[in-house]
């Protein structure tokens, strides 16, 4: 089938820094894509170039079949959703959601009912005439997808739109935001540098790090065998531990780490440096009990309590971390836990180079 | 108790600055409406001879329409220059820009003498020798700076991704600038462009060294009454503007707000 939204070798630099590399995406029509990765990584500079704000050095940009690659924004029809809204100030909310229907020149008689319907489904119905600065977060953040979405876009790309919002409010609105793309059946390309909200959203999520594509794949996917290190390291919690092969063979490892001997899955050479790492709710706080588990006896260092949970942090030196997810009423005694995991639940991966 | 009295002479000074402010208004307007033929005081009877006397006077609506027609040019071009310049100077990252923008304003902190006199030598040199070129031209510099000391301000706290907004939203650039800039900014525009409107059809300074017989502004054409016949037909006209500056500023106030106006 063929890609509804299909970015292929796009790059982009500015005077010598890169920030774009070579970045290449395809997604199906009503695909929910987020973009997540830290600051400074490139995601509102993808945007740009997909809205046409910013012309990349090099690459194609298909949408529904069409090389829109040297279209001008306003002719390319993708909504867009600014990290800050860029509502019109001297505009109601009303002309605000009529903006691009009137710029395309829309029949009059067609403007307000659809307008009224967006506004309805955005819950702003009651307050199409007021003006923009009287609107609290929330609506301002309605209003702008009310607005993006008018012009039946094929394409609406979502720059950090929640992350303005008080994390309540953030949380309501992202079960919003998602129900509404889905009913109208949106592709959508989600930016965020919130790797919960990305877990939560997502159909499928883009990890970014400097301007590359680390990782595409389902929040299950991405959270359960992330690619690399910083995957592992930006999406959710972890417990890593550095090592080096000791015994390989049958895909089967035995790694040395500064805490004994790990057991583990995967092809690696003997000697060779590698990061042991499990995801906290997978592992027990007992000693292995059979040979299928692997683990070690964790220092602990302090405590959160979540409610339903509580973390355990380890106390671990030299660039290794633990973190263990408890059932909150579990009873904990002593500065030392023995803890331990299945070894189909180790993950595995080249040593990072120092410097990180 | 010294608080009561610092309180007091701030309002006799309030009170004092108020009237030394309208007093040279308020005896205008009523020398113009005197019927004696010096400057003085109606002393009960109250004339209309000397607006009877405008239309009469030679040359004094050339001067008016001559005046209008060369702050409305300034001010039109102006609009149009210093908003580009206003971009450069707020968005541009190029070295110098501060310096640029105090360059753009300075007009407004040197004498006019010193800039008619600069402009008189600087278009002879350039081989310009008619007056209303030369006018048109020096009225640009003399409104250019108060449209880009208000565009700068308002364009410092204009949001540009507005304009990607509109465009994303179906407009090309320039009818998102025409359609968004424009009436965010139009506070900014209507200030800049009073305000200069204003100094052009009040200067002398620089008008002095550039016009000649045929091309006379109205200040110049008062003072040259005012030297020949010093009657109050100048307070009349002097009425005249006052009344029609306190509707332009009325009409402003009406548009933006004149704490507005002031602050910017
Ligand atoms: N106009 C520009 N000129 C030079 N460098 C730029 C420009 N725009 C962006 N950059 C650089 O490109 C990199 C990526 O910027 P971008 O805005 O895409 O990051 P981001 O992933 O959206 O980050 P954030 O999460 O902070 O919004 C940054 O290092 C930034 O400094
Ligand atoms: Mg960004």
């Amino acid at each position: 089938m063929e890609a509804h939204l299909d970015i292929a070798g796009v790059g982009k630099r500015f005077r010598q820094t890169v920030v774009l590399e070579d970045l290449s995406l395809a997604m199906r029509k009503g695909e929910f894509v987020s973009l997540l990765g830290p600051s400074g990584c490139g995601k509102t500079t993808l945007l740009r170039i997909l809205a046409g704000l910013l012309s990349p050095d090099g690459g194609r940009l298909h949408l529904a079949g069409r090389d829109i690659g040297r279209l001008p924004p306003h002719r390319r029809n993708i909504g867009v959703v600014f990290q800050n809204y860029a509502l019109f100030p001297h505009l109601t909310v009303f002309d605000n959601v009529a903006f691009g229907l009137r710029a395309r020149g829309t029949p009059r008689e067609e403007i307000a009912p659809r307008v009224r319907r967006l506004l309805d489904m955005v819950r702003l119905g009651p307050m199409a005439s007021r003006a923009i600065a009287q609107l609290s977060g929330g609506q301002q953040q309605r209003v702008a997808m009310a607005r993006a979405l008018a012009v039946n876009p094929e394409l609406i790309l979502l720059d950090e739109p929640l992350s303005a919002l008080d994390r309540k409010l953030r949380e309501t609105m992202q079960v919003e935001l998602r129900q509404l793309l889905r009913e109208l059946g949106m592709t959508a390309v989600f930016v965020t540098h919130d790797q919960e909200e990305a877990l939560a959203l997502s159909d499928r999520i883009a990890v970014m790090n400097a301007g590359r594509i680390e990782q595409l794949a389902t929040p299950a996917e991405i959270y359960a065998r992330p690619a690399s290190p910083f995957v592992l390291d930006f999406v959710g919690q972890s417990t890593a531990l550095h090592g080096e092969v000791v015994e390989a063979g049958d895909g089967r490892l035995s790694v040395q780490t500064a805490y004994g001997v790990l057991r583990a899955q995967g092809h690696f050479a003997k000697r060779a440096r590698v990061l042991v790492a499990v995801r906290p709710e997978r592992i027990a706080p007992r000693p292995a009990p059979d040979a299928e588990w692997t683990g070690i006896d964790l220092p602990l260092a302090a405590q959160t309590f979540l409610g339903s949970r509580r973390l355990l942090h380890g106390h671990l030196g030299g660039g290794d971390r633990a973190i263990v997810e408890l059932p909150a009423e579990t009873e904990i005694s002593g500065d030392m836990l023995p803890i331990s995991w299945r070894i189909t639940d180790t993950l595995v991966f080249p040593a990072p180079d120092v410097a990180e | 108790m010294t608080r009561g009295i610092g309180l007091a002479v701030a309002w006799f000074a309030l009170i004092g600055c108020i009237v030394f402010l309208l007093a040279p208004l308020v005896v205008t307007v009523g020398v113009s409406l005197s019927p004696s033929p010096v400057f003085q005081l109606p002393q009960g009877e109250i004339s209309w001879r000397w607006y009877e006397r405008l239309g009469r006077l030679d040359g004094l609506l050339d001067s008016v329409l001559l005046s209008l027609q060369i702050a409305a040019f300034a001010t039109a071009v102006s609009l149009v220059l210093g908003t580009m310049a206003a971009i450069a100077v707020v968005r541009g990252t190029f070295p110098g820009r501060e310096t640029l923008a105090t360059f753009l304003v300075s007009p407004l902190m040197l004498p006019g003498l010193v800039i008619g006199i600069a402009m008189l030598q600087c278009f002879r040199a350039l081989g310009l020798r008619d007056a209303l070129p030369s006018l048109l031209i020096a009225h640009v510099i003399v409104v250019l700076p108060f449209v880009m000391r208000t565009l700068t301000a308002g364009l410092s706290l204009f949001d540009f991704s507005l304009l990607d907004a509109a465009r994303t939203l179906g407009l090309s650039y320039p009818k998102a600038v025409i359609r968004v800039m424009v009436p965010v900014l139009a506070p900014s525009f209507i200030t800049g462009g009073l305000f200069g409107f204003l100094a052009s059809l009040d200067n002398y300074p620089i008008s002095i060294f550039l016009t000649d017989v045929y091309h006379r502004t109205l200040p110049i054409q008062l003072l040259q009454y005012l030297g020949e016949s010093p009657d109050p037909t100048v307070a009349a006209v002097s009425t005249l503007i006052i009344a029609m500056t306190a509707l332009l500023l009325i009409v402003g106030d009406r548009l933006v707000g004149l704490n507005r106006m002031a602050g910017v």
